[in-house]
């Protein structure tokens, strides 16, 4: 029967022999995703057990996890986790033992969310080590993971984590319920549980913030949130993220807060400057010139001269060489990567001007929008900017300055619209929550601010015991 | 029905991106004027001589050979804008007067009236209200705009400059020429400059002289120098500070911050009025040729009665001038009555030039020298 299920699959590994007590044994795993070495010296070469006792309930359950089951499927299904099942002549049981192998990637630093000060372990790909990294951190039986499989040929675990008390019940039901919902082949990254759960896919700002750090999920969990592992990848996904979050960075909860709040301010601004600066530029120079110092201007209008686009062209230009070479940079060899720094230096920085195909100002403008992008601590954010910029700069090149304000209040429009699981997205400022707004434009201090200091008395509040 | 109105935004969007009514002017095609000079001319029925210095940006590196960052064009019009539509005829960019810092009106035709250029100025939304309009003393605008200034890249920001080395306000010509001509009772005021040959160099520069005062038809009246326009800054609170020399046993020099003023008016039935100024200001000594022991509390006293009487001879000099020679009430005194005496005010605003050639204005300085420097008497008394 077992032998059907798994025709034509060349890693199901079947070993039948007899025990000492004459009985016919089989073993059934799958090679790679069993551990073999437990199975060779566990199961077969037993240390404290006689040679009668091989393959009893107390040797097998002394081996590993060990459950019982009567049904083929269920052999079927637990053998492809990695389990390995026992049959032995006579019983009409199979006995599975849990033997999956444990190899993987170990803890490494976090590639993409670096900080000076902090912890420096990330998630790996096993689901297993991610939740054992949040519970290290929370010991509390609050720290509830509840487990989903979801994908019908992946079968991917999907854990939900949360804090009990603590976290937004309607945000909960919510995640559930959408869990729930999924009916797909296969969960083969975060980003396909991203989709599939979010609230609108027809826009650039992403409604889920996933995050490589356990310090950020458990600083999260702590604020009432719902965390989502998945197994396969290393990226948790936190609901409900709010525009804010953009600005917040592990490394502002461990630093001090005057630096902390400063810097959350220069990224504030950093974000402004790489959503707007090109298009600001086109527009003042192309229809508002009124608004530059005369000096600037005239310094402007100088190394301009001979320049054969207008504006727009160039900017457009320039942003486009921009992103072409920084998709460049994440697709080339690290071997190679230098290259592609120094053709992008020599050949748009110096050659294009002197050559003049663009301005030198223009170039200062599209580097400077370039570097700001990249100090938004948030990834997938800094993306959706990235996009914005340009319908920006086509706006601006049309209608000066008056186009840039009619995008940002559609901006606006739409971001006022979006939810995160039934959390507006600029909340707490819009709709305007006082009380929450002491971690948004600055991070209180710890000792100010008590959603960030001590979330239990709020257990306490909500449940009136504990 | 979604699809539809789709569909409709889509062309919306085609019809912004086609019809090519665009705004969008690039910084080359346009040609940005740094400082405009009109003249009278009555040539062939034209009335006005414009004459506009204008930016040439340059390509290229910033080591280049110094060339010059500016040209000059004149044309002639019946008009300002008739002018400039004339000037455009043999430009190959397009004039923009949203960076005109400076506009020299020569002496003829400020005599001869000012009234229609200040309306070209102020109607068009292009031009730049932190303009300085300046009056050319003895000459035309375009003996100014020819002088090739040595310090400043773009010579028509010279005499900003040097109005504001001066302690002067810049920026604020024009603006305060529109207050003081709606404003109640006072005359405008413009700032002047004067070609000028340096002494033994003789060479001609640029000379910052005093100001300008126009009559409620916005002809220019006559001239107060450089002194009396500073002293006039003093009684209207514009300028930070001032020199001042007395002679007293030889010359001592003060320099004097936080120069302040007060106006203090009363009002008969007749219609008389009576004004006091109170001028304050603090003393630092400069330059002491004096015998005087300034360690010695009452020659200190002597001094500072003696820089006392000659800020009142001069500022008295100065209302003598501008109350009987050119009957113009340019030191903010209507101002100060009509704040003072509202109702007084009402019935008299008419009359007000009269009352004022005929008001009587006392000074009562009250200087004091609050620092005599690192030196007590100077060397060559023992």
């Amino acid at each position: 029967m077992l032998r059907q299920l798994f025709d034509a699959c060349f890693d199901i590994t079947f070993r039948s022999f007899k025990t000492p007590e004459g009985l016919a044994t089989l073993i059934v795993y799958i090679t790679g995703i069993t551990d073999a070495n437990k199975i060779n010296n566990d199961l077969f070469r037993p240390d404290t057990h006689e040679w009668k006792d091989l393959f009893t309930d107390i040797h097998l359950s002394s081996v590993a996890t060990s459950s019982v089951t009567h049904s083929i499927l269920e052999t079927a299904d637990r053998l492809l986790q990695g389990h390995a099942a026992v049959f032995v002549e006579g019983h009409s049981r199979c006995v599975l033992l849990d033997l999956k192998a444990k190899e993987g990637r170990s803890i490494e630093e976090p590639a993409f969310e670096q900080t000076i000060r902090g912890p420096r372990d990330s998630f790996t790909e096993q689901v297993e080590v991610n939740a054992s990294l949040i519970r290290k951190r929370l010991q509390s039986t609050r720290l509830k993971l509840e487990a989903f499989t979801v994908g019908s040929l992946s079968r991917t675990k999907t854990i939900v984590v949360y804090l009990d008390g603590l976290v937004d019940e309607k945000v909960l039901c919510q995640v559930k319920e959408r869990i729930g919902q999924i009916s797909t082949d296969a969960i083969l990254d975060s980003g396909y549980m991203e989709e599939m759960i979010e609230d609108v896919s027809f826009t650039p700002f992403p409604q889920i913030q996933n995050t490589e750090r356990p310090d950020i999920v458990a600083a999260n969990l702590l604020e009432g949130k719902v965390v989502l592992l998945i197994d396969g990848t290393p990226d948790a996904l936190i609901v409900p993220m709010t525009f804010w979050a953009t600005f917040q960075s592990a490394e502002d909860y461990y630093e001090r807060f005057i630096f902390s709040t400063l810097i959350r301010w220069t990224r504030l601004f950093l974000f402004i400057v790489s959503l707007y600066l090109p298009s600001l530029f086109v527009a003042i120079t192309t229809f508002h010139s009124q608004l530059m110092p005369t000096n600037f201007l005239f310094s402007l209008t100088s190394a301009r001269e001979g320049v054969p686009f207008p504006s727009v062209i160039e900017a457009l230009l320039m942003e486009f060489m921009f992103e072409g070479l920084r998709e460049a940079g994440i697709r080339l060899p690290k071997a190679t990567g230098s290259a592609v720094s120094i053709v992008g230096a020599l050949v748009i920085g110096q050659a294009a001007v002197q050559a003049g195909i663009v301005s030198a100002p223009m170039v200062i403008v599209v580097s400077m929008t370039g570097i700001a992008s990249f100090a938004i601590p948030r990834y997938n954010m800094s993306v959706a900017f990235r996009i914005l910029r340009f319908p920006m700069l086509l706006l601006s090149g049309m209608f000066g300055l008056y186009g840039v304000a009619i995008g940002t209040i559609s901006l606006l429009i739409h971001l006022c619209r979006l939810e995160s699981f039934g959390v507006p997205y600029l909340s707490p400022v819009s709709p305007l929550r006082f009380r929450q707004l002491n971690d948004v434009f600055v991070r209180s201090p710890r000792s100010k601010n008590s959603r960030i200091r001590n979330s239990l008395s709020l257990i306490r509040r909500r449940t009136g015991n504990d | 029905m979604i699809n539809r109105s789709k569909a409709c935004l889509t062309l919306l969007v085609f019809v912004c991106l086609m019809c090519g009514c665009w705004d969008r002017k690039e910084l080359n095609d346009q040609l940005f004027d740094l400082a405009g000079g009109i003249d009278l001319d009555e040539s062939n029925g034209n009335r006005y001589l414009i004459t506009g210095q204008l930016f040439v940006p340059k390509s290229g590196e910033g080591q280049d050979p110094p060339r010059s960052a500016s040209f000059l064009e004149s044309s002639r019009g019946k008009n300002i804008a008739d002018a400039i539509d004339n000037m455009q005829q043999y430009l190959s960019r397009s004039m923009t007067r949203g960076h005109r810092r400076n506009l020299f009106i020569g002496e003829k035709l400020a005599r001869s009236g000012i009234s229609e250029l200040l309306d070209s100025y102020t109607r068009d939304p292009n031009s730049r209200l932190r303009t300085d309009i300046w009056v050319v003393k003895e000459g035309t605008a375009q003996d100014i705009m020819k002088i090739n200034y040595p310090l400043e890249k773009l010579s028509a920001m010279a005499p900003i400059k040097i109005h504001q080395a001066a302690g002067g306000e810049v920026g604020t010509s024009l603006v305060h020429y529109l207050m003081a001509s709606k404003g109640e009772g006072s005359s405008p005021t413009l700032p002047v400059v004067k070609k000028f040959s340096s002494p033994g160099l003789d060479k001609p520069t640029i000379m910052f002289y005093g100001r300008a005062i126009f009559n409620h038809k916005h002809k220019l009246l006559g001239y107060l120098n450089y002194d009396e326009a500073h002293n006039r800054g003093w009684i209207m609170g514009t300028i930070k500070n001032a020199l001042i020399t007395t002679d007293y046993q030889g010359t001592v020099t003060g320099f004097v911050s936080q120069p302040k003023s007060r106006i203090y008016s009363a009002v008969s039935n007749s219609g008389y009025v009576k004004v006091e100024i109170t001028i304050k200001g603090k003393i630092v000594l400069k330059e002491n040729n004096s015998s005087l022991v300034l360690s010695e509390g009452t020659d200190l006293m002597k001094l500072q009665q003696s820089f006392n009487n000659e800020i009142k001879t001069q500022m008295l000099n100065l209302i003598h001038k501008v109350q009987k020679e050119y009957k113009a009430d340019v030191l903010g005194i209507g101002e100060a009555v009509y704040r003072q005496h509202p109702s007084y005010w009402k019935n008299h605003r008419g009359k007000w030039d009269n009352i004022f050639v005929h008001s009587e204005i006392i000074i009562r300085p009250k200087l004091e020298i609050k620092q005599i420097g690192q030196q007590n008497s100077p060397l060559h008394v023992k």
